[in-house]
């Protein structure tokens, strides 16, 4: 009996320091009647409407808690409300991701439509494609290295991972890729790592209209189509190691959870 | 006080169910002759539900002044731990109106006050509600006693089913420890979801069921064996704290509380197990 406090009283500090472990957060699923389906709808609708609002009040108060508050009191609703983001500033830079790729899509369409009547290379169309994306998070520039530190964080990484990948699958459908060889995994790779190094450019970028960051991933991209050249002109990757290197990824996509739902 | 002395000299746990079974036994004989009153619980026994007030105040009227004390002694200290996690996980805002009902003592009260005093808390306040006068009063000594601002909060002695308050008065309702003892759980949820605004959250610390067989068998034994023991050396009270022990017994686990909270038409609901389930906390908002 004497060891049963101890042991319980361990577990219950250490449930407060890691959450994640020792605290099991389980939602209630069983919506079979139609007015829950309603529900539902109306309260994913509710945090749309939050999480827009609050996107204004980041360069003020970060990727925080504090800024959903903000969000939600603007338009009309208790600041206590925040609860419904239980991740906080992970949820609003998840949803800030998730928005912008769909935005980008838009763009990308036109870009398309555009294209047609003078066809661009595929090289032109992913930089123009990364540039739109830059500056979409312009605006919050100064808070995005706090983004980047919060997605950083092992709970949020298969979803920071997620929209990078939609973001890059994305780029590259659009960019003409409709390869289903080892291309289809390498180039968004690439391209990935493109963008992300951009993206840490840009955060101590203070040129006028974030010029030296475009110039850089001109660069980038330029350095990327020739090691693309000089792989095809040797040939050298022999089935073998394609095989792994594809059952590889396989594997690690199956482990993040990513389906190709956006 | 036969029974009583009888059950305190012989601690197996056999003579105690044998004990618990001829009260339940008892009590089923008696209200056979009254069919047309519905029946509850309180702990193990069944009575019929006008009763039930009256018993669990009377339980709680005799244990008020060494409520806090027992608290401490019958979880090592834990349940401090546990209300501290809850009004981390409710993290009020500024302007924040919290309904504490069945919050006597004052302990999710003064954890708000706290949380709220490294920010801005002129709008912020809270009312304590039990329906219990000598909780209150007990909550209301302390309050005094750790100097709060009786501007930030309030008491009223309120029945949980039929709560004093306006429509959407509210933007968040915590219970703590209270919603065992009422007598029909739907009816106080209801009265939660009215008098919060669109918006407001509601969340509910209570005993739960551990997700291991193993160990709710060492916690059934602490529990049986050890709680009322001490219930009756701190507090004088075992058959308050025999009550305690079968309540939480009888108390739906977190999938059924989870329903009960869904079908009173609260959104986003989730619960959260601390300590393997012994205490969890359920989470809905009114949208």
């Amino acid at each position: 009996m004497s060891s049963l406090p101890l042991f319980k009283s361990i577990l219950v500090r250490n449930a407060r320091h890691s959450s994640i472990i020792f605290c099991k957060v389980r939602s209630f699923s069983n919506e079979t009647i139609e007015n829950q389906h309603d529900k539902e709808h109306n309260s994913s609708e509710i945090k749309h409407k939050i999480l827009i609002e609050s996107l204004k009040y980041v360069p003020e108060k970060g990727w925080s808690k504090e800024a959903i508050t903000a969000g939600a009191e603007a338009i009309g609703y208790p600041g206590i409300i925040h609860g419904l983001f239980p991740s906080g500033g992970a949820d609003l830079i998840n949803f800030f991701q998730t928005d912008s790729n769909l935005k980008l899509v838009e763009k990308m369409k036109e870009f398309q439509k555009e294209a047609e009547a003078s066809p661009v290379a595929p090289v032109d169309f992913v930089e123009r494609a990364i540039q739109e994306k830059l500056l979409m998070i312009v605006p919050y520039k100064k808070r995005w290295p706090q983004a980047i530190a919060i997605m950083s964080l092992p709970p949020n990484v298969p979803t920071a991972l997620a929209s990078l990948l939609t973001l890059v699958d994305d780029i590259c459908y659009f960019a003409g890729d409709r390869s289903v060889d080892f291309n289809w995994y390498a180039r968004p790779i690439g391209i990935a790592g493109i963008y992300k190094a951009s993206e840490l450019y840009l955060i101590q970028d203070s040129s006028q209209d974030q010029k030296r960051t475009f110039e850089f991933l001109h660069r980038r991209l330029l350095e990327a189509v020739k090691i693309h050249d000089i792989i095809c002109k040797g040939d050298s990757t022999n089935p073998d190691t394609k095989e792994s290197i594809v059952s590889a990824f396989v594997t690690a996509r199956n482990i993040l959870g990513l389906n190709w739902n956006r | 006080m036969i029974c009583q002395k009888f059950i305190l000299r012989s601690f197996e746990s056999s003579n105690f169910f044998k004990y618990a079974i001829i009260k339940r036994c008892k009590t089923q004989i008696l209200t056979e002759n009254e069919p047309n009153e519905k029946q509850t619980h309180f702990g193990f026994q069944t009575i019929n539900e006008s009763e039930k007030s009256q018993k669990v105040h009377k339980v709680f009227q005799d244990v008020a002044r060494n409520y806090d004390k027992m608290n401490d002694a019958m979880s090592f200290g834990i349940h401090r731990i546990w209300k501290d996690i809850f009004m981390m996980r409710l993290a009020p805002t500024k302007n924040t109106k919290l309904l504490d009902v069945a919050g006597g003592t004052g302990d999710i009260a003064f954890r708000f006050l706290n949380y709220m005093k490294h920010s801005n808390c002129e709008e912020c306040h809270v009312v304590v509600s039990d329906i219990n006068e000598n909780m209150l009063k007990v909550g209301k000594q302390r309050s005094e006693d750790l100097k709060y601002n009786p501007k930030l909060i309030s008491w009223q002695q309120a029945d949980a089913e039929s709560l004093p308050f306006k429509d959407n008065s509210f933007n968040a309702y915590t219970i703590a420890f209270g919603l065992r003892n009422v007598t029909h759980i739907e009816k106080a949820l209801e009265e939660a979801y009215r008098v919060l605004q669109p918006g407001g959250r509601f969340m509910c610390l209570e005993f739960s069921q551990l997700n291991n067989s193993t160990l709710q068998w060492f916690y059934d034994q602490y529990s049986f064996q050890v709680i009322p023991t001490l219930g009756h050396i701190i507090a004088g009270q075992w058959h308050a704290y025999q009550y305690l022990v079968e309540s939480i017994r009888k108390f739906p686990n977190q999938e059924k509380l989870l329903e009960l909270v869904q079908q009173t038409g609260f959104q986003d609901i989730t619960y959260e197990n601390l300590s393997m389930g012994i205490v969890a906390i359920h989470s809905g908002f009114k949208l």
